[in-house]
């Protein structure tokens, strides 16, 4: 028997089930038309408007921020686990062992410090004050 | 040489000299960000781009990555996770000479624009990226360099805010290279889950030891995801829809540096990583045919897309864009005309093929930056007439054309007479089939190449234009190009030494 | 002696510069560029000298100057590489041909003074840059030492005749006859192209001497019977020889290619005399003598120069009967002359070949500087029957012009006679032998009598009788520059023949064969390049009536006899006061010969009558199918990138729609050849 066969009957089912209770609940539920049921769902609440909101951009230049230093936690954190016991054993030396955090640190800074001086922090600006800033 | 006494690390140095420049780059963007001072910032970039290159170009006369008694040796750092040799250093130096390049040339263009540390610290960074990208020897860090170069780069095309082409043209580049960065991921898992490994040495390991038994067909689809990627990075057929309009929209430098520099470091990634880490006869048994069969496919494919649609483009610009894909597939050659027990000499072809083409290639772009300078339009038409006013600059251009359809004695001649005689050498069904698709190819360009060269030299012109200024780093550069596009061919014998060195040495 | 060889090549720039300063500065100069030709050639003439003396003190040079490709080429005999190369061969032959060029070519020069700058022609630098040009192709042709130079310079050789035949391009026949001679002797040269790349293909070498040569590669092949292109050894060395020869047929005028060189005598007298004696015509024979060693390894190639050389003896000889132009009898003796070095060439006689070469260059130049010095007299009239009674108004003229008519003629003891014997008795004695030599040695010897008729008809018609119009009445007078180089002819037209008094020999047992023993390396030698190296190569069999003495006497009684007989025959006929034509008595076959066998009339309708319909085909087959094809592809070509160009939508989610289209193609065939879906 060839697996393929096997593979192609197990997508076929997982592809019949959803369809199949779709199906079904088509031909069971009753029909109530109700305009609550086409409102936002926002736990509970009431919505204070559509799905399709915009958010400032400010919101995404604060999460790529986040996301970057975020992630030097993850990095910096297993680092200052270990350091202390590769500070004690005398296979590296130190600064094989400071050398390249601190560089990453470093490399970090500089970009914060550039974020930071073009603006990337100070909240909503019009075009205009950015303009009468330069 | 006191390569000799340096730590292990410093063989990265082309790659950490670019990262730092960019790093200085944003230190002085910091300092006052508010003034632009562009001679500072394209200075900088281009010092940084020509210690990269003088760096690079040191340690291949000192022997780095050469076997034998004066030999340095390959350097391996990181447990294999990047290899610094002949043909890492071969493509870092064709790098550098575009960014070098480029930044001179974008101290012109830019001018006018807004961003300008952005866009010099944007085009370093992306450099970085390419130049780690020959050096990287594991199926992570290449995908690390890979985002590294891809990432500024979308930014790049879209740096002109204000011009709806720019920023429709980085939205999608952005999205077909999500896309195919996606494919690739999903092959590199393929890869590890047939294999075990990352690091490309330890993968060809695996095959060989039989580890992979059994799992042919997710090996084999790995590879071919892993081979979409690699199209996506140099424009090949069917990764190559990005292209035309990437290379349109963006600033003219720009679309010199992704299809010049960009381009290379893709085929760096695609040689390593199919002459390292997947054998041909072991894979082959694994996967049950050649995959030099698909690259014969893609170059075929991609060299045919390319020309047939460069041929009727009106715009430029667009017609340089799609010339650019059938370059990919000239290039495409050096993997098709792999076979079990050489090539060499047609990989190192296609090497030759591409510093050559990071000459013409970016002259010709940086032409095209420099009529946008002008002002002058965009279709052949508004280009008719030019050398009148600009007859350096113009027979420059003629250069550039001629050697990209290569018309003998230009370099560009040169590296397609090895790419077809190396495909002749081969010897298969399948490689004929390629060489006769690079004449006809060939052939075909010259139509479209010549058209520009007529438009240039011979049509009149058809508006009345005032003189026209002279922007010195754009002239230099492109004067730099042409120059280096006919001194490559005394040059030849050296250059083609190294590359088909650098290519035995892999294979 | 090596240094002196380093200045060989000198031999040949000189004119060389002297052309490029004629064509440069010639304007500006007193003589118009006349002395840069003259110093030139006189340089070229001392060291050619130096190398004959160096020859004759025993040394030789082969060497190579510049190697301009080398190639790796599997060769049918499996030499695995060629060269191509310019290089310097000097041996007994060149050096004595050098010697004869050069002293020509000076010669020729210095009665230019006479001929061009006394009677005030125009355009006399673009005439010196060519003399100088053509002196210097020539020269370098007999320096060649492969076979792919000669063929160059044979063809600058036809391209500077094409320059000065034309010389006076104004007038409408000169045009026309460089033209033909061009044509002709290209279509000649076509075979000769064939031939080098048939040989070198063959062989895998275009060297004339040594180890390296064709000539000892063909002698391996025979020896070992390799198969040739699927032919014999012999058979293709035979059919190569032969495409060689059809370049010799077309330079040395040889039937059927002759009817160039007629019309040649557009050109000033000067250039004539210098095309027949020592460059364009005498290249041909020079390239059989060069290769020699090579033909005589073939005795069908060798029997067919010897039958063509035979035949065109006589056939030219016959047409000079008749002609009216002093010019045009010289050019018929000129053909019938060089038929006869074939002959000797094609019966083995290598050094009677030589000979007769080298005593034709000294006489015929001389004939024809004669020639043009009656033409001075006669202010530019050619036509014999209108001069007369010339003998006592220019007595050197006469005088040298009869030394070199005699010699012309075969008479004893011109330097003719010994050469033209030489031949006739190598040819009869292989003849005995041979029908077919024997043929081409009968017709070889009847043609000695229309060239003693012919020969002293125009002696009588000019010089002697009473001077028929007013210009032969009061003759222009000639200056020294025209006398000089007359009385070194004909010295050399008397004495010449001293070189090689082989019957003498033969009769007292003397050895003064000179030639013979400088071309057999008793001097300076080349390996393999000497006389009996080729003896032994042909294969003739040579028979003798009764004894060689007596074959000898026999053959030369005979043809001194017939050649007096020629003369006389004249003498009676036309040695009158008032000579008149006595063409009736010919008959019909008057107009044969008047209009020359009708050669030219075949030739044209070959060129119109076959060749044009032929050519228009082509043209119409080259207009539509042709250009039909190339203009389909591109209309294609642009209508396939019209339609790839629309691929690309503009609309991104359609580019990833493709692009995994595309993605999921190339997995779908991959993995059906690979069989990952089993």
């Amino acid at each position: 028997m060839n697996d393929w066969i096997a593979i192609g009957a197990l997508a076929l089912v997982g592809l019949l089930i959803p369809l199949g209770m779709m199906a079904v609940s088509y031909l069971l539920r009753p029909s109530v038309p109700e305009t609550n049921k086409r409102a936002t769902y926002e736990s509970g609440e009431v919505p204070t408007g559509g799905t399709r909101v915009r958010f400032n951009i400010q919101y995404y230049m604060v999460a790529l921020l986040f996301l970057v230093f975020d992630i030097e936690t993850v990095l910096l954190f297993p680092w200052a686990v270990v350091y202390l016991d590769a500070v004690e054993s005398d296979a590296v030396s130190l600064t094989e062992i400071l050398g390249p955090m601190v560089a990453f640190v470093v490399i970090l800074l500089v970009g914060l410090a550039w974020a930071w001086r073009n603006g990337a922090v100070q909240w909503a600006q019009t075009p205009r004050q950015v303009e009468s800033d330069r | 040489m006191a390569v000799f006494d340096l730590p292990g690390w410093t063989g990265l140095a082309p790659a950490l000299i670019l990262a730092a420049t960019a790093l200085a780059l944003f230190v002085v963007d910091s300092i006052s960000p508010r003034s632009a001072n562009r001679a500072l910032l394209a200075g900088v970039s281009a010092t940084g781009a020509l210690a990269s290159l003088a760096v690079a170009v040191w340690f291949i006369a000192a022997g780095v990555g050469q076997g034998g008694i004066d030999g340095l040796g390959v350097i391996d750092l990181f447990d294999g996770q990047f290899v610094v040799d002949a043909m890492a250093l071969y493509f870092m130096i064709v790098v550098a000479v575009v960014t070098a390049l480029v930044s001179v040339a974008s101290y012109d263009y830019m001018a006018d624009h807004t961003y300008q540390a952005e866009y010099y610290s944007l085009l370093i960074l992306a450099a970085t990226g390419m130049s780690t990208m020959a050096a990287a020897n594991s199926l992570v860090t290449i995908f690390i360099a890979l985002e590294l170069t891809s990432l500024p780069s979308y930014a790049l095309v879209a740096i002109l805010k204000d011009n709806r082409g720019s920023v429709e043209a980085g939205l999608k580049y952005f999205l077909i290279g999500a896309l195919s960065s996606a494919i690739f991921v999903y092959g590199v898992s393929l890869v590890y889950g047939a294999t075990g490994h990352l690091q490309l040495d330890a993968i060809a390991v695996a095959l060989e030891e039989d580890v992979a038994d059994g799992f042919g067909g997710l090996l084999g689809l790995g590879i071919l995801m892993l081979i979409g990627g690699f199209a996506f990075k140099t424009a090949s057929v069917p990764f190559h829809f990005w292209a035309p309009e990437a290379y349109e929209g963006a600033p003219a430098p720009i679309s010199a540096f992704l299809s010049s520099a960009s381009k290379a470091a893709g085929f760096v990634i695609a040689f390593r990583v199919f002459t390292t880490a997947f054998p041909l006869e072991v894979t082959g048994e694994l996967i049950g045919l050649d995959w030099t069969l698909a690259f014969v496919i893609l170059a075929i494919v991609t060299m045919t897309v390319g020309n047939f649609a460069a041929a009727t483009q009106d715009k430029v610009k667009r017609m340089l864009a799609y010339s650019s894909i059938g370059h990919a597939g000239y290039a495409l050659i050096g993997l098709a005309g792999l076979t079990v027990d050489g090539g060499e000499l047609v990989m190192g072809a296609a090497m030759m093929h591409l510093l050559v083409y990071g000459f013409m290639n970016t002259g010709a772009f940086l032409f095209v930056a420099l009529a946008e300078y002008w002002g002058v339009g965009r279709t052949f038409e508004d280009y008719n007439g030019l050398a009148n006013q600009a007859p350096v600059a113009c027979f420059a251009l003629g250069i550039f054309l001629f050697s990209l359809a290569g018309i003998p004695p230009l370099g560009g001649f040169w590296s397609k007479y090895f790419l077809f005689t190396g495909a002749i050498s081969v010897g298969t069904t399948s490689m004929l089939l390629v060489a006769a698709a690079l004449v006809v190819n060939s052939a075909l360009s010259l139509y479209y190449y010549s058209r520009l060269v007529k438009a240039v030299w011979i049509e009149e012109s058809v508006v009345d234009r005032d003189t026209l200024a002279q922007p010195t780093g754009l002239y230099a550069a492109i004067v730099f190009a042409a120059v280096m596009t006919v001194v490559l061919l005394p040059a030849f014998g050296p250059v083609s030494e190294t590359a088909i060195d650098a290519a035995a040495a892999v294979i | 002696m090596e240094g002196a060889f380093s200045y060989a090549p000198a031999i040949a720039a000189f004119p060389l510069v002297a052309f490029v300063v004629a064509l440069a500065f010639g304007k500006y100069m007193p003589k118009k560029g006349a002395l840069a030709g003259i110093l030139a050639t006189a340089g070229s003439l001392l060291l050619s000298v130096v190398m004959l003396v160096a020859v004759a003190s025993g040394e030789v040079y082969h060497g190579t100057i510049y190697e301009w490709a080398v190639g790796d080429a599997l060769t049918e005999v499996g030499a695995d590489g060629i060269e191509f190369t310019f290089g310097i061969l000097i041996d007994p032959l060149s050096a004595l041909m050098l010697v004869i060029v050069s002293l020509v070519a000076f010669l020729v020069h210095v009665f230019s003074l006479g001929y061009m700058n006394g009677e005030g022609e125009t355009g006399l630098p673009r005439y010196y840059a060519g003399l100088g040009l053509f002196t210097f192709s020539m020269l370098s042709f007999v320096l060649a030492d492969n076979l792919l130079m000669a063929f160059m310079f044979f063809e600058l050789v036809g391209l500077c005749s094409f320059l000065l035949i034309g010389f006076w391009f104004r007038t409408r026949s000169a045009p026309s006859a460089a033209k033909k001679a061009f044509l002709v002797t290209r279509f000649g040269d076509y075979f000769f192209l064939i031939g080098v790349v048939a040989i070198a293909s063959t062989f895998g070498t275009l060297q004339f001497a040594g180890e390296e040569s064709f000539v000892a590669a063909a002698e391996t092949a025979i020896a070992d019977g390799t198969t040739l292109f699927g032919f014999g050894p012999e058979t293709w060395v035979t059919i190569t020889g032969l495409l060689v020869l059809g370049g010799v047929i077309g330079k040395s005028a040889q039937f059927p290619l002759h009817t160039w060189l007629p019309d040649a005598m557009e050109g000033p007298t000067t250039v004539s005399a210098l095309i027949h004696a020592a460059t364009m015509v005498a290249a041909g024979v020079y390239l059989v003598a060069r290769m020699f060693g090579y033909y005589a390894q073939s005795p069908t190639a060798l029997s067919i120069i010897a039958f063509v050389g035979g035949f065109t003896a006589l056939f030219a000889a016959t047409m000079g009967v008749v002609k009216d132009d002093i010019k045009q009898v010289l050019a018929y003796s000129t053909i019938s002359q060089y038929g006869y070095m074939m002959l000797g060439m094609g019966v083995g006689g290598y050094v009677a070949g030589v000979f007769h070469l080298m005593n034709h260059a000294f006489f015929k130049a001389l004939l024809f500087l004669g020639a043009g010095s009656v033409i001075v007299l006669m202010h530019h009239e050619q036509d014999m029957w209108k001069m007369g009674g010339l003998k006592d108004k220019a007595p050197v003229t006469y005088w040298t012009f009869l030394a070199g008519a005699l010699a012309l003629a075969g008479i004893v003891p011109f330097s003719g006679f010994w050469s033209k014997d030489e031949v006739l008795y190598d040819a009869l004695i292989v003849g005995l032998e041979q029908p077919v030599i024997l043929a081409a040695y009968a017709m070889g010897l009847l043609a000695v009598f229309f060239t003693g008729f012919y020969t002293f008809r125009m002696v009588f018609l000019t010089f002697h009788g009473e001077p028929r119009t007013d210009t032969a009445e009061n003759p222009h007078s000639v200056g020294w520059s025209i006398k000089f180089p007359l009385v070194v002819l004909g010295a050399l037209a008397l004495l010449a023949g001293v070189a090689n008094l082989a019957p003498v020999a033969k009769l007292t047992g003397m050895d003064i064969t000179y030639l013979e023993f400088w071309l057999d390396g008793e001097y300076g030698y080349v390996e393999g390049l000497t006389y009996h190296d080729y003896h032994e190569l042909v294969a003739f069999e040579e028979g003798y009536i009764s004894s060689e003495t007596v074959t000898m006497l026999l053959g030369a009684g005979l043809s001194l006899g017939l050649a007096v007989a020629g003369a006389v025959t004249a003498h009676v006929l036309y040695n009158v006061p008032e000579p008149t034509r006595h063409t009736a008595k010919l008959g019909g076959a008057y107009d044969v010969l008047r209009s020359n066998y009708y050669q030219d009339e075949y030739q044209v309708w070959l060129a119109e009558g076959l060749t044009l319909p032929l050519a228009r085909a082509a043209d119409r087959f080259d207009q539509t199918v042709i250009d039909g094809v190339v203009n389909g592809v591109s209309t294609a070509s642009l209508f396939g990138g019209d339609r790839v160009k629309r691929i690309q939508t503009g609309i991104v989610t359609n580019y990833a729609a493709l692009l995994v289209a595309g993605f999921i193609a190339l997995l779908l065939v991959l993995g059906f050849i690979g069989g990952w879906f089993l």
